[in-house]
């Protein structure tokens, strides 16, 4: 087996500090920041496997990666850092709409920001031009509830809706892994996101416990989804 | 798809082989509570049997390519991909949620069970590495884990019951991969009795059987209870690694399906033991 690129070990390990992220988010004491910064690692994985470019665009999605892993011990300001690496991500050339991503990962774990998911989405969407599909659209909705949560002091439902849309942000717009071992799994990634909107659509209901927990199990079926060996055949 | 194309898709024989671990554990760690049984029977029946299907999905290309497997539900065609899916994610966000609700620690056992059977084993290692078992291995004793936790919390005597499973383990899947050795094979499944021969893989399993007894000691040393268990342990564990010792030495299929059938046995009546003299508050 080649050496998979660094870009794409970048992506890999995005996922699984998700899942690690969203685990320690549920136990030993929740904590709605780290579910942001999980979603964070997330539109890292969707950035690094579709935004094109050599070193300096590594560099800089490595920024975002360890920006968004040190969120929740972060000072709130230190927010410019990922947005200022995502900024010359998206000016680079070439980089065009999927730079747009990595401003979406800046934005999913900026707490105390609500006004960035909202630009992210509206982002994405001018950047989508006219052919769009359906669950697309779900990706920017899911960010604007996020903010609009936010800002009406509901950080479990903008936490959960966050997740959700980095989820399905990671689902659709990531081109997966070709020099790595693994491929996405579309029924399992399909499984996991139902299951994420699921709980983000109950987050105003459900208690902190199960809520968090059930986060961080959906979010493993979507990884395992992103993260399956490529051996494993749908067609079988 | 009838019930019993489910049935050999969650494991029941294996399912139920962790859920005595995991009522063991509970009884041995003092857990008394009739509620918390009803939660531990549904949480780990659930998230065993979920994890088991999701792990029988994502292996469906091997299990089609060996012969011991390819008339499981999914290669044969019993049960179709989408429905496996939908049932292992079903059963274990469900097992999560039953379990959230009652005890954050039996969760979050859960959770790990399912980290590290799915995304590290079956995605990451197994494909890999031939030790991948060393760490898939986690997962087997999550439910003896939890089962502690849900009574007493994350302490010692816990995670050295569970660690219990995780020594038995090797013996547990080395020898059966032994005894199908042309399957793994054929299936390019990197098992360490396919790469480094069963000879070398029984003298890692002697090292790790021989480890059961020494942790059944220090659970006693640390818990002042669980003679009996530590007494039968060593005794079992002796007698596993002499046979293994002599399976070493002229290594045979019928051996090594022998090594297998001791195996379930062994770890069992242990746990068994430790829950008695727990319940009865025997030294």
């Amino acid at each position: 087996m080649a050496r998979p690129p660094y870009r794409e070990l970048l992506a890999a390990a995005s996922l699984l500090l998700a899942a690690a992220l969203a685990t320690y988010a549920y136990y030993p004491i929740p904590d709605w920041r780290l579910l942001l910064a999980a979603s964070g690692m997330l539109a890292v994985y969707a950035a690094s496997t579709s935004v094109d470019g050599g070193v300096p665009v590594s560099v800089l999605l490595t920024l975002i990666a360890a920006s968004a892993l040190a969120s929740p011990a972060s000072p709130a300001f230190l927010v410019v850092v990922p947005l200022a690496a995502a900024a010359l991500l998206a000016a680079m050339r070439g980089a065009g709409r999927p730079a747009l991503l990595a401003i979406a990962a800046s934005a999913a774990f900026s707490w105390g920001y609500p006004l960035l998911p909202i630009l992210a989405a509206a982002g994405y969407l001018a950047a989508g031009g006219r052919r769009r599909r359906l669950h697309e659209l779900l990706l920017p909705a899911g960010y604007l509830v996020a903010a609009a949560a936010g800002y009406l002091g509901h950080p479990a439902m903008a936490a959960s809706f966050s997740l959700a849309a980095s989820a399905a942000l990671a689902a659709y717009s990531g081109r997966g892994l070709p020099s790595c071992p693994f491929r996405a799994d579309r029924p399992l990634v399909a499984a996991g996101l139902l299951a994420l909107s699921i709980v983000a659509l109950a987050s105003p209901v459900l208690p902190a416990p199960p809520l968090l927990a059930t986060s961080a199990g959906a979010l493993y079926v979507v990884v395992a989804g992103l993260l399956a060996p490529v051996g494993s055949s749908e067609k079988v | 798809m009838r019930p019993g194309d489910i049935a050999g898709l969650i494991k029941p024989s294996q399912t139920l082989l962790l859920m005595v671990t995991a009522y063991c554990s509970y009884l041995a760690a003092g857990g008394r509570s009739p509620l918390d049984v009803v939660v531990l029977t549904a949480a780990e029946a659930l998230a065993i049997s979920g994890t088991t299907a999701a792990n029988m999905y994502l292996e469906r290309d091997i299990d089609a390519l060996m012969p011991r497997t390819s008339r499981r539900p999914l290669p044969s065609g019993s049960v179709s991909p989408a429905a496996a899916v939908a049932i292992s994610t079903s059963m274990f966000l469900s097992s999560v949620v039953v379990a959230s609700l009652r005890s954050g620690a039996l969760a979050l056992t859960i959770l790990v069970g399912f980290i590290s059977d799915i995304l590290i084993y079956t995605n990451i290692v197994k494909r890999v590495t031939p030790y991948s078992v060393v760490l898939g291995g986690i997962a087997g004793a999550m439910p003896a884990l939890g089962g502690w936790a849900l009574a007493e919390g994350f302490t010692p005597g816990g995670i050295l019951l569970s660690a219990v499973v995780l020594a038995w383990i090797p013996m547990h899947i080395w020898f059966i991969a032994t005894y199908y050795l042309d399957d793994y094979r054929m299936a390019a499944v990197p098992m360490l009795p396919v790469i480094r021969g069963p000879s070398y893989a029984a003298r890692y399993t002697e090292y790790s059987t021989a480890a059961i007894p020494a942790l059944a000691w220090a659970y006693y040393a640390i818990e002042h209870r669980g003679v009996l268990a530590a007494i039968v342990a060593t005794v079992l564990a002796a007698v596993a690694v002499k046979r293994a010792e002599d399976f070493r030495r002229t290594p045979s299929r019928d051996a090594a399906l022998g090594m297998f059938k001791m195996a379930s046995p062994l770890i069992a009546v242990v746990f068994v033991l430790e829950a008695i003299e727990g319940l009865l508050g025997l030294p």
